[in-house]
Parts: C-alpha cells; structure tokens; sequence
C-alpha cells in the first residue's frame, strides 16, 4: 500500500481531476441527458440529512418519477 | 559540475523537491560556482548558448497548438461516436478505445489525451459493465506507447528533432509503426489475460447517445482541427519549404490563438509552463558539463558499451532509457543521454542516429514502468482512486512492470529489423 508521504507527493497532479470532472459531465450528457437543480436545505431538516440525497438512490427515483408527472400535466395543460 | 549533475539526478529521483525547482536549484548552483567560483563561463553565455531556443520554441508552439485541438471536443466527439458505432461488444470496443487513445496522444499532449480517454471511459463504464480499472490502466499504457508515434507526440521527440535533425516523415517511417505494433501487442495481452467486463446488467441504453453533444462550438472544432492539420502538412513539407520547425509551430499557435480557440486565456491556464523553466534549467546543467569536459567524464564511463557490437550497444541504450524513465520523467533522460551517447559513439564509431531512436523510444515506453513515471499513469492513477475506492497505486504497477518489459523487448526487436536508419 502508499503511504501518506507518497500520496502527498502526488498531490500536485490532482488539479487534474477537476478538468477530469468537467471532461466527465460533458461526455455524460451526451451519453444520456441531464440537468442540475440548485435546491437549499428547508429549515426542518439537518444538513447531513439533506446532503444524504445527493446519494439515495430511491430520493433519485423519486424526482424523476416528478419529472416524468410534471412534464406530463405542463404538456396537457399547453394541450 | 558533474557533482552538481548528479545531485540534481538524485533529487529527481527522490522526489524530495518538485522536478522544475530541482532543476532550477541545479541551474542556480552551475551558474554560481561555473560563473564566480570558477570563471568558465558567464551567465550570458549559460542563458544564451547553453539553452537550446529552437527545441524551446518548438515546444511552445506544439503545446499551444495541441491544447487547442484537446479543448476543440474534436476527440470527445471522435471517442462517443467510436462508441455509438460498436456499441456493447467489450473487446471491440477495447481494441478500438487502445488504438484511440495510441492516435490521440500522437496528436495532442499525453495528459489531456487521457484525461479525455478516461473520462469517455468512466461515463461509459456503468452502462456498458465495463471494469473500470482494467481499461484505465490499459489505457495509460497505450497513451505512454502512442508517444512514440509522431515528432510532435512527446518532448523526447521535439528534442531528437531539435538536436538531430529528425524529420517529421522520418517519424512516420520510423516510429509510427513501433507505436502501433507495441499498442497492438499490448491489446493482444489485454483480450488474452484481462477482466473486461463487471458482473451485472447494461444500465443505459447508448445506441441513441449523440457524439455531437459533446462538442461545445461545431466552428471552433472545424477551425482547430483545420489550422493542426494544416501545421502538420507544413511540418511535413519541412524539407522542401525550408521553413524551420520552430517558426512553423510558433506560426500554427498564433493563427490558433488568433481564429482556433475562444478563450486564449483558458489555453495558456492549461499550459505546462513549468516544462519550459525545466528544459532551461536542464540545458544550462548540460551545457556546462559539456563546456567543463564532465560530459566526456560521464561518456568515457559508459564508452565500453558502445565498443561493442552494435546491436548490444542498441540494446543497452534502449533499455537504459526505458528503465530510468520509469524512474525519474523522461526530459532529464533524454537530455542527458543524447550528449553523452554522442560523445561515446563518436569515439567507437557506434551508430549515433540509431542510438538516438533507441534513446527516444525507451523514454516513452518507460512511462509506463512505474505509476508515478508519465503524465498519463499519473492522471490513471487519479481517475481510478477517484471512480474505485478498492485501487491501490501498486495495482498499477503489477500491470506496467510486465507490459513494460514485452514493450521493450518488442521495440529491441524491431530496432534489429528495421531497415530504414
């Protein structure tokens, strides 16, 4: 295993993960569509409550079966 | 002189300072004791006759023009459409991503090219089932053997064309087919012995993605992509226009600058400007061992090998290279292993040219030997410690130290067999 004075030693690289990040984004939204919603913690809830979200896979669920009923009623409503 | 080459070698080694501030520190002590301790040289003469300009203009240009091609989408786009065409057959899509990656890093620098690579990889990986650090590493290596391929591939090759005069078409005659040949040993090894693919099931269906939605501005991409091509037919004609490398590479950067990218800024932010203090900083080491006579102290030590037959002296270099820049980045090696090559082989009449192809091409391949040795391991490494919380490092090296070996013994072949030096 590296130890934490190797890590350290490498550490100046890791800038490049950021363009690594921002390579990724672009290449997943053309692999399949997305969009991000900036949402603010409600008052009633702790902030690792609300920072869970980002990683619970039913909440995902949850929001795109939103998507697919909000588009749903916005398309019936325009007619 | 030879003392302070030496302990800027051991410092790069160790890594106990950055690579650029070792050389630097390096530069500093040569021009201190070279200039006012001992009186060989003056400082004017270290930074004007030491420091070769052309290989430094060469670069600049090269990195200016690659950048602006790597930030165009032109590979985003050539990468999703690969993956469009062939769809959920891994060890096509294997073969196809390993010679990819291999003619990217031909045309743009070897860290945006895997950067590029790898984060086509990762967005694909879960839907396809693919084993993310399988193909990671692979790629890595693949990027380290594309380097070998063109003059414009990697800073060893702008140096061989810069100190021998190498021509562009002599690295399509020369190293272009080993390039492809180690990649297409590799992918061999690759669909032999590696996991491919993960258990489970295909998540996202990728026959309806869109490559084109990668692509940030369709003129932009048209235009970068239109000015490197034409730079590269000029760099071709090299021979017959008479218009130094140099100029036409300086040349392709302004008009890219100019009418290729829409942010300059961003382009010069993405630069590797330490390379150029580091480069400088190296020659001025070199040179003044060159001027003291401590470069034919370092040449007279390794004269022996070149006294022999030729093909052991091939061998030597080849290897020496490669496993030194495993060690420390492969600039310093290459500088330092031209002139003393030249120096040894001189004197034994040993083939020179050839000896710098050897030199060249384990200083790629090299690259791949250990996981810190190459921008492309590097950024691997990076990627598969951010995307796998099971990856150790020395998971990477289990994987280079062999393929790294089979490279080298392949390119010692061909070094043999060809016959166009």
């Amino acid at each position: 295993m590296e130890s934490e004075k190797e890590k350290k030693k490498r550490k100046p690289i890791n800038f490049v993960i950021k363009e690594y990040g921002k390579l990724k984004n672009d290449v997943e939204k053309a692999i399949r569509v997305s969009i991000k919603v900036k949402i603010h913690k409600p008052e009633s809830i702790t902030d690792e409550e609300f920072r869970a979200l980002e990683e619970d896979s039913e909440f995902k669920k949850r929001v795109e079966e939103l998507v697919i009923s909000y588009i749903k009623r916005k398309r019936e409503a325009e007619g | 002189m030879l003392l302070i080459f030496l302990l800027t070698i051991i410092a790069l080694i160790i890594e106990k300072y950055h690579m650029v501030v070792a050389a630097m520190i390096g530069a500093s002590l040569t021009i201190f004791f070279g200039s006012f301790i001992y009186k060989i040289f003056t400082p004017e003469e270290a930074f004007t006759q030491f420091i070769d300009g052309s290989t430094l203009r060469l670069v600049l240009g090269i990195l200016l023009l690659m950048e602006g091609l790597a930030k165009s989408g032109l590979f985003q786009f050539i990468g999703l459409w690969v993956v469009r065409l062939v769809g959920n057959r891994p060890k096509i899509l294997f073969s196809a991503f390993m010679f990819l990656t291999a003619i990217l890093t031909t045309s743009i620098p070897n860290l945006p090219a895997m950067l590029i690579i790898g984060a086509i990889t990762a967005s694909i990986a879960k839907s396809l089932r693919l084993k993310l650090r399988t193909w990671i590493m692979y790629e890595a290596i693949a990027c380290n053997a594309g380097s070998i391929g063109l003059m414009i591939s990697s800073i060893p090759n702008l140096i061989l064309a810069s100190e021998f005069g190498f021509t562009f078409s002599q690295f399509i005659r020369i190293t272009l087919p080993l390039s492809l040949l180690v990649v297409y040993v590799t992918t061999l090894i690759g669909l032999k012995v590696a996991d491919l693919i993960e258990e489970g099931e295909q998540e996202v269906d990728i026959s309806s993605l869109d490559p084109w939605q990668a692509v940030r501005d369709k003129g932009i991409l048209i235009r970068s992509t239109a000015i490197f091509l034409a730079t590269i037919a000029l760099f071709f004609l090299h021979e017959k226009t008479g218009i130094p490398l140099d100029v036409v590479a300086l040349g392709g950067a302004v008009i890219m600058l100019w009418i290729g990218v829409t942010e300059p800024e961003e382009l010069f932010r993405s630069i590797n400007w330490g390379v150029f203090f580091f480069l400088g900083a190296f020659y001025i080491i070199i040179g003044s061992m060159e001027k003291t006579g401590a470069l034919d102290v370092l040449a007279k030590a390794v004269a022996p090998i070149y006294a022999m037959q030729p093909l052991i002296s091939l061998s030597a270099t080849l290897w020496i290279s490669g496993i030194t820049s495993g060690l420390i980045d492969n600039i310093p090696v290459t500088l330092t292993l031209l002139p003393v090559i030249k120096k040894a082989a001189e004197a034994s009449q040993a083939p020179i040219t050839r000896l710098a192809w050897a030199t060249g091409i384990g200083a790629n391949l090299g690259g791949s030997l250990t996981y810190f040795a190459s921008p492309p391991s590097v950024v691997a490494i990076s990627i598969l410690e951010k995307e796998d919380p099971t990856f150790s490092p020395s998971d990477f090296m289990k994987l280079g130290v062999p393929i790294t070996i089979v490279q080298l013994v392949v390119a010692n072949i061909y070094l043999f067999l060809w016959p166009l030096f």
